[in-house]
């Protein structure tokens, strides 16, 4: 990856590299075009286009006794969006948790959900009690079971995980899977970028639950080549370790500190390395043959390390220094004792 | 260091000096035994890079990369000055030397040196090193340092965007030059004890500075 990037950056530099970075560049142009033209299909609409296609609620008996057009208006996304849409509204009560109580909905993250994206377009299709009113009273709100009922043994097996993790196995917190996966945030593990799976730590991390007050780049300085793992790979690359016994894509939720977190490089980019397994979480095929294919393609010079080939290299060394020495010594021992003749 | 070693209470005398590294010999050997010592170090700052960081590792890569292509040059001042000079001669074993000349030479290592025998060759016009330098020159400047630089100069046209990146090559390139990098750190290491085993410990080292080699015999 290190050498691809500063592939990259020398190419940007040529003729051909600037050709082809103003071609993506109209590319992208073209079909942001597209996505916002009126009945563009296949784009995900933000949640101001899409207002007034909500349908009555069953679970909310106050909506029940209102105007159709007083309901449609009550149930738009937009709607809701004027106060909780607002980048000032913020933490407002500590829940149960032990976590602040955020009514921030950050309109972009949420436009480019599943939860919206998937038809969902609706705030009361879980917010299903209490929030027609002002303010909300007597709240009811579905959880994650509640609709993917078919998920259940999963999440037992993720709740396992979950139940050994910091999150959950110390007396600050106890977490559960909205904390930190924002239903107004998911994505499938495959789409989400690195940057929004870290959306899912830095909230916390670089703020409230920071309690070193560095930066995320200063408290990651330890490593060679910080930067470059910070802003291309999900914390939980280093912050978890896979279960063999779990493979895919529950092998990343154990959560690990600080002190349990790796930090050495072999533990990725050696052959038997765990990126193989974060690769394989992130949708390749977890079978053994494909680990192979995956293992050449990770390999960064330097960074990519066989520990048997290092321990042979230095045994060679030191063998050599040794020697040297012995020899020298001997020549002195000898030449002393033919001196004192 | 006073203690003398090897032929220091040898009979054999000594008919003088002898004038066989010329300014360019001195001058292309210093810079590759410089070169080479901070190739090995970055480098190893490179492939140990999350314990080995004296130099932050992009540093640690620019550095290998400017000290590497300046190496290249410098090999190629030794490859024609010997070959222009004819100077090679110095290099290549004569057939009686190989390989009973190399058993002398390395029977003398493992034993007479400690006995504070003579130097079973001793240096003249004609004979600049003894058997087994002979053949570890040459390995190190014919084969060793050649594909340092071929397997370094192929790595590095791939990071510059001059060939294209391909992982699987750049897997292959990196691991022969690490194990190259490793003979060479060991050759280095054994080189530079070596030069102590002169007439006295430091006059292999004066010789590759004044060039006058003090050790002249038939
Ligand atoms: C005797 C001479 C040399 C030694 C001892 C040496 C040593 C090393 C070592 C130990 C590495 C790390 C390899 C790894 O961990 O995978 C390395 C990498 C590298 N070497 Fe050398 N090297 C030598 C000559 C050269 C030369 C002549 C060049 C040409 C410019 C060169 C260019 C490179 C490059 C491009 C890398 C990859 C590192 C990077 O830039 O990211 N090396 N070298
Ligand atoms: C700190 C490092 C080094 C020191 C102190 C050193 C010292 C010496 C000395 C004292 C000699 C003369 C001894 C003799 O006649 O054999 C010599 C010769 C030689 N060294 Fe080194 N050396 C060093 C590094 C290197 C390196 C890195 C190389 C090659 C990769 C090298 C290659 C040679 C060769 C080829 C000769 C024969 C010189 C000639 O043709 O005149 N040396 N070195």
């Amino acid at each position: 990856m290190i050498q691809q990037e500063r592939h990259l950056i020398m190419k940007r530099g040529t003729p051909f590299g600037i050709l082809s970075w103003a071609f993506l560049g109209l590319l992208g142009l073209g079909s942001a075009m597209a996505v916002a033209a009126p009945g563009a299909t296949g784009g995900a609409q933000a949640p101001g286009a899409s207002l007034q296609q909500g349908s009555p609620q069953q679970g909310s008996p106050e909506l029940e006794e209102r105007q159709p057009e007083q309901r449609r208006q009550l149930t738009g996304v937009d709607y809701c969006m004027a106060c909780h849409g607002y980048d000032g509204a913020g933490d407002t009560t500590i829940d149960d948790n032990g976590l602040a109580h955020n009514i921030y909905v950050d309109p972009e993250r949420f436009g480019s959900s599943v939860h919206y994206t998937d038809d969902l377009k609706d705030c009361l299709g879980c917010h299903v009690a209490g929030f027609t009113v002002f303010p909300h009273e007597n709240t009811s709100t579905k959880t994650c079971l509640n609709c993917h009922e078919d998920h259940f043994p999963e999440y037992e097996a993720i709740k396992l995980n979950l139940e050994k993790s910091v999150h959950n196995d110390n007396d600050k917190a106890h977490l559960d899977c909205s904390a930190c996966h924002s239903p107004h945030a998911v994505k499938r593990a495959t789409q989400a970028t690195p940057t929004e799976k870290n959306m899912a730590c830095i909230d916390c991390h670089e703020g409230r639950f920071n309690e070193s007050g560095e930066s995320l780049l200063e408290r990651h300085s330890w490593h060679p080549m910080a930067k470059i793992h910070l802003y291309n790979l999900p914390c939980i690359a280093c912050h978890s370790q896979p279960d063999e016994s779990q493979p895919g894509q529950h092998a990343f939720k154990h959560l690990i500190t600080r002190d349990g977190a790796s930090r050495d490089c072999n533990d990725c980019h050696e052959p038997s390395g765990k990126m193989p397994w974060y690769l394989a979480a992130m949708g390749a095929p977890p079978d053994p043959d494909s680990f192979k294919n995956i293992e050449s393609k990770t390999y960064l010079t330097g960074s990519s390390r066989n520990s048997l080939l290092d321990m042979a290299a230095l045994l060679l060394l030191a063998a050599t220094f040794l020697g040297c020495c012995g020899h020298g010594f001997l020549r002195y021992f000898f030449a002393r004792r033919r001196a004192a003749q | 260091m006073t203690t003398t070693t090897g032929t220091a209470n040898a009979t054999h005398e000594h008919t003088g000096k002898v004038y066989l590294a010329t300014i360019v010999d001195r001058a292309w050997h210093w810079i590759h035994a410089l070169g080479i010592v901070l190739l090995v170090l970055t480098g190893m700052n490179i492939h140990f890079a999350d314990t080995f960081g004296v130099l932050s590792f992009e540093s640690a890569v620019e550095l290998h990369n400017i000290v590497g292509i300046v190496v290249s040059f410098d090999w190629g001042l030794w490859f024609f000055y010997n070959l222009f000079s004819l100077r090679f001669r110095f290099y290549l074993p004569s057939r009686d030397e190989l390989p009973p000349g190399l058993l002398k030479q390395a029977m003398y290592y493992g034993y007479g040196i400690f006995m504070g025998r003579e130097h079973p060759f001793h240096i003249n016009s004609r004979r600049k090193f003894n058997p087994l330098q002979k053949l570890s020159y040459l390995g190190v400047m014919f084969v060793l340092v050649p594909f340092q630089i071929v397997t370094g100069l192929f790595l590095y046209s791939m990071f510059t965007g001059y060939s294209v990146y391909d992982s699987n090559l750049s897997m292959l390139f990196s691991l022969v030059h690490y194990l190259g990098a490793i003979i060479a750190a060991c050759f280095v290491m054994a080189h530079v004890y070596l030069t102590t085993t002169g007439h006295q410990p430091l006059s292999l080292l004066q010789f590759m500075i004044t060039g006058w080699h003090d050790d002249e015999g038939p």
